[in-house]
């Protein structure tokens, strides 16, 4: 941008490569998983500052295309930031998903314990191997799926649970 | 490629903006249709969507004293990515499953549905109160505000989740 990179110390310009594509690309990263989930407004907010980030970086790379450090570094950031995207959004977790447990014995403990942490749980009679079993539907913000995974293993270590990534579209409710 | 140098200088931020709006909604449709699987359309909208950008880059590489040239090319990122999720969102290709939890109403519901044309599948179910139905019903992604504005008539309390599914055989998809 208006960073002027030929006032910049030679040692410097790899690592400042490298930091501005980290920052480039985590950003890339949370707004491409910004737009699988429909989210206009942030996707919006992250294409300007990433864009912005990499104008920066491109020029720096062409004015300093003799040593080939700053070429690494271009890489090295791409490669980061792209996994450091996907370590941020698992932190900051928005949105919710759909868990599905399957219990063979212990649906009903399972169902009561999640009603009493003040989740919304449905369940459904099926039939597995060795008889019937419960397939639990409980619906929760991805930042809470980790206490819940903790929950239901304290009443059934045995406990097969799957995530779905859906959206709500009507209803439903949050204790 | 193209050349921009007659171009007038106050003209440049205006094109930069909007080739870059074209390429981004060309690319985020291109990220949206790799996610599901459509190979030949990913191919073409890649092709145009690089070729868009190799000009635009360009052009602001060369023009980087004008700071409105940097503006207008992240702003056009930015805005094209919400115009590519927008554009699909209207044509809505693929397949979805909604997964409906009615605490009273699930028959009605189903039987609805069906009336519209669209296939239902009800299991009875266990909420924190007791019988609830649990619908299942897969349809097409453009169809889904029909049967939610179907499922909200009957019940407004209906819980729904919609899921993106891929058909792997047979289903009776409305057409």
């Amino acid at each position: 941008m208006s960073l002027d990179w030929s006032l910049l110390p030679a040692a410097l310009v790899p690592i400042l490569i490298l930091v501005i594509r980290i920052g480039n690309l985590s950003i890339s990263t949370l707004r491409v998983l910004t737009v699988v989930r429909g989210r206009k407004r942030a996707a919006w907010a992250l294409g300007f500052v990433q864009s912005l980030l990499f104008i920066t970086v491109i020029t720096g790379v062409f004015k300093n295309l003799d040593n080939p450090l700053n070429l690494a570094a271009y890489a090295a950031g791409f490669a980061t930031g792209n996994v450091l995207g996907i370590i941020i959004d698992d932190r900051i977790a928005p949105g919710h998903s759909l868990l599905r447990i399957t219990s063979s014995s212990h649906g009903a403990a399972i169902m009561e314990a999640l009603h009493q942490a003040g989740m919304g749980a449905t369940e459904v009679a099926g039939s597995g191997r060795d008889g019937t079993v419960s397939l639990i539907y409980c619906y929760s913000p991805r930042r809470k799926v980790r206490k819940i995974k903790r929950l239901v293993l304290q009443h059934d270590a045995q406990a097969f649970m799957t995530l779905l990534q859906v959206r709500q579209i009507g209803g439903g409710w949050e204790g | 490629m193209i050349s921009l140098l007659n171009i007038p200088a106050a003209a440049l931020p205006f094109i930069i903006f909007a080739m870059r709006v074209s390429d981004m909604s060309l690319d985020t449709l291109r990220v949206l249709f790799v996610i599901r699987g459509r190979k030949p359309l990913a191919w073409i909208l890649g092709f145009f969507q690089s070729l868009i950008w190799v000009i635009a880059i360009t052009s602001v590489l060369s023009n980087l004293d004008n700071l409105w040239n940097i503006i207008a090319y992240a702003g056009g990122f930015a805005t094209g990515n919400v115009v590519g999720m927008t554009i699909e969102e209207h044509l809505a290709i693929g397949h979805s499953n909604l997964q409906i939890i009615s605490s009273r109403w699930g028959s009605a519901i189903a039987e609805a549905i069906r009336e519209q044309g669209y296939a239902a599948t009800e299991l009875p179910a266990r909420g924190k109160d007791g019988t609830v139905s649990l619908i299942s019903c897969s349809i097409l992604r453009r169809d889904i505000d029909a049967v939610r504005q179907e499922v909200s008539k009957i019940d407004p309390d209906a819980f729904i989740t919609v899921e993106d599914i891929r058909p792997l055989h047979r289903g009776f998809w409305r057409s």
